[in-house]
């Protein structure tokens, strides 16, 4: 699993240089030793001094904070600097002070390059203006965070981003803020420009008819489904699930999606069973997505309670099956189906059977591949305790 | 039941391109009108008589969620729906909107958002006038006998528009794509 991770952690990385983020201020916590370093316009500094109760070093240029640092850095426990360039750019600042304990970077939530560029020179987090009501509250709140000590704990993981995505989870409660925040800058800076390209090829449609127009629109829709994927793999590293009574049939009902021509055919009654609904919808829509994606749209899905063995008599647990009726996989591929990256369709993104085996492996059920009465894929899921 | 021609839309994107494709979508059920600011989009909820907005999250200067908490400060009878490329947290719990888009939005998502939120709206209008008329009915028949109400043509009339209220509202109901919600309601009744 842990070689799965970084294969899909890897494809973040990817990504993550093209991010367009924008920040105003960059924090460097520094230890505890009482001051902070405001690198920004004199009367701004005043208003973060009147909110805080420590002593504020405001220095107008970068220049000036770089100097002041170098010689008196002991006494500074946090510093703010407001991206205001030439006479104040947070990038030579931090590129200057890269070594330092660490930073956090504060977006304004307009164009934000800068930002994404800063998080990988050694920023800790960031203040976006435009998500919060007063400015200088907002710094107030980050510097006291800092120096709280909340973010010490994710710093090491920001910095070992390349690591992968287990080593981030600095939190005993299996959350990390800054994943947080770096998945809600992939959904906003990655979303909003295919929503701009969505809506471009929309209009332009009504101007021409153009087969290129529906390819790229195709080509967008990949590239939702894969930022989908990915955001879900960073907010959700490890699936505990919390098992309860969910409606199998309720589920399969509500995982199918009828945009395609294809068809769903439940053969048999679908039991009460112990899982978590969001997560088996989640595995449901992967395998139904699935399915469309390498037999077309005309496919022909069949689910269906796989009969039970002695074995799982024994156990009290059922089997599901779904079957398709598209080309199949070949036994050769059968196991590899199940690792993150790997597609065998070009609209594929390759983490759609990877999820299914994740929440497979923490529902403490097992899943096999192999082929249905008319040559297509049939994945049957074994383990199920029905509830 | 809604007449849509009757509604006017308010959409709030920074992105001229976005907003006009949102027009684009909308522009043959309901009355559109396009502000890419969330201060332009005050000044048109001042001026004009809105029925829904349809409000991008983040936009340069004042934001989505400050349009929505003036248009709760103001008590303004407004249908909200936020459009937003983050995907929902647990704050939109005390977001004063009644929808929540996540972009990319495709045509058939921005319509069945809009045409919900305005189900909902007539729901609640519809529920509203039959517990007032419903009141009505429980004061009347307390205080007088069903023979002496039997004489009365304002009180049949009163009956009548209840019991047409209670096949408005059960179609309201059906009225809803979404099963989940369809299920909420008749879960209600």
């Amino acid at each position: 699993m842990n070689s799965q991770m970084w294969r899909s952690t890897n494809r973040t990385e990817l990504i993550g240089p093209e991010l367009l983020l924008q920040y105003s201020y960059t924090f460097i916590i520094m230890n505890n030793k009482g001051r902070i370093l405001f690198i920004g316009p004199e009367p701004q500094g005043s208003v973060i001094e009147s909110l805080v109760t420590r002593t504020v070093v405001i220095k107008e240029t970068t220049a000036e904070g770089v100097s002041y640092l170098t010689n008196d850095r002991n006494n500074v426990d946090c510093v703010v600097v407001v991206h205001d360039p030439p006479k104040r750019d947070c990038m030579s600042f931090l590129e200057t002070v890269s070594s330092e304990p660490p930073v956090i970077v504060a977006p304004d939530g307009g164009s934000s390059k800068l930002a994404t560029r800063a998080l990988g020179a050694g920023a800790t987090s960031y203040v976006d203006p435009a998500a919060v009501e007063t400015e200088s509250n907002a710094v107030v709140d980050e510097i006291n965070r800092c120096l709280s000590g909340e973010t010490d704990a994710t710093h090491e993981s920001h910095r070992n981003i390349t690591r992968g995505k287990r080593e981030m989870m600095a939190h005993p409660d299996g959350t990390d803020e800054r994943i947080e925040k770096v998945a809600s800058m992939i959904s906003h800076e990655l979303r909003n420009p295919i929503q701009k390209a969505n809506s471009g090829i929309d209009l332009a449609r009504t101007e021409c008819e153009s087969a290129y127009l529906d390819e790229v629109a195709e080509t967008l829709d990949r590239m939702d489904q894969l930022i989908d994927s990915l955001l879900d793999q960073l907010k959700h590293d490890v699936i505990t699930p919390e098992m309860e009574p969910v409606d199998l049939a309720a589920v399969v009902d509500d995982s199918w999606y009828d945009r395609t021509s294809a068809k769903l055919v439940v053969e048999s009654p679908l039991p009460m069973i112990s899982a978590e609904e969001t997560r088996l919808r989640q595995l449901l829509e992967n395998l139904f997505r699935n399915a469309v994606e390498h037999a077309g749209e005309t496919v022909t899905i069949r689910v269906g309670v796989i009969e039970p063995t002695e074995r799982s008599h024994a156990d009290d647990s059922i089997g599901l099956y779904v079957a398709d009726d598209g080309p199949g996989i070949k036994p050769a591929q059968r196991e590899v189906v199940f690792e993150y990256g790997y597609t065998g369709s070009e609209d594929g993104t390759g983490f759609g059977l990877g999820i299914v085996t994740e929440i497979i492996e923490a529902f403490g059920w097992d899943i096999i591949v192999t082929e249905s009465h008319n040559g297509g894929a049939r994945f049957e899921i074994r383990g199920i305790k029905t509830a | 039941m809604i007449d849509k021609d009757d509604k006017t839309v308010l959409i709030v994107d920074d992105e001229q391109m976005v907003a006009e494709s949102y027009e684009l979508y909308l522009g043959d059920d309901y009355e559109t009108i396009v502000e890419y600011s969330g201060g332009a989009a005050l000044m048109e909820l001042d001026e004009n008589d809105i029925d829904l907005v349809l409000v991008d999250r983040r936009m340069p200067g004042m934001s989505g969620d400050v349009v929505i908490d003036h248009i709760e400060q103001w008590k303004m009878d407004i249908q909200v729906i936020m459009v937003t490329a983050v995907d929902p947290d647990i704050d939109i719990i005390d977001m004063p909107c009644d929808g929540y888009l996540t972009k990319p939005v495709s045509e058939t998502e921005m319509l069945d958002a809009v045409e919900r939120a305005f189900l909902i709206d007539y729901y609640e209008k519809l529920i509203s006038e039959y517990n007032r008329l419903s009141e009505k009915y429980e004061i009347l028949t307390a205080e007088f006998s069903s023979r002496e109400l039997a004489k009365k043509d304002r009180f049949a009339d009163l009956e009548r528009q209840i019991e047409e209220m209670e096949q408005d509202i059960a179609d309201t109901v059906e009225g809803f794509s979404d099963s989940k919600i369809s299920d909420a309601f008749r879960r209600l009744h």
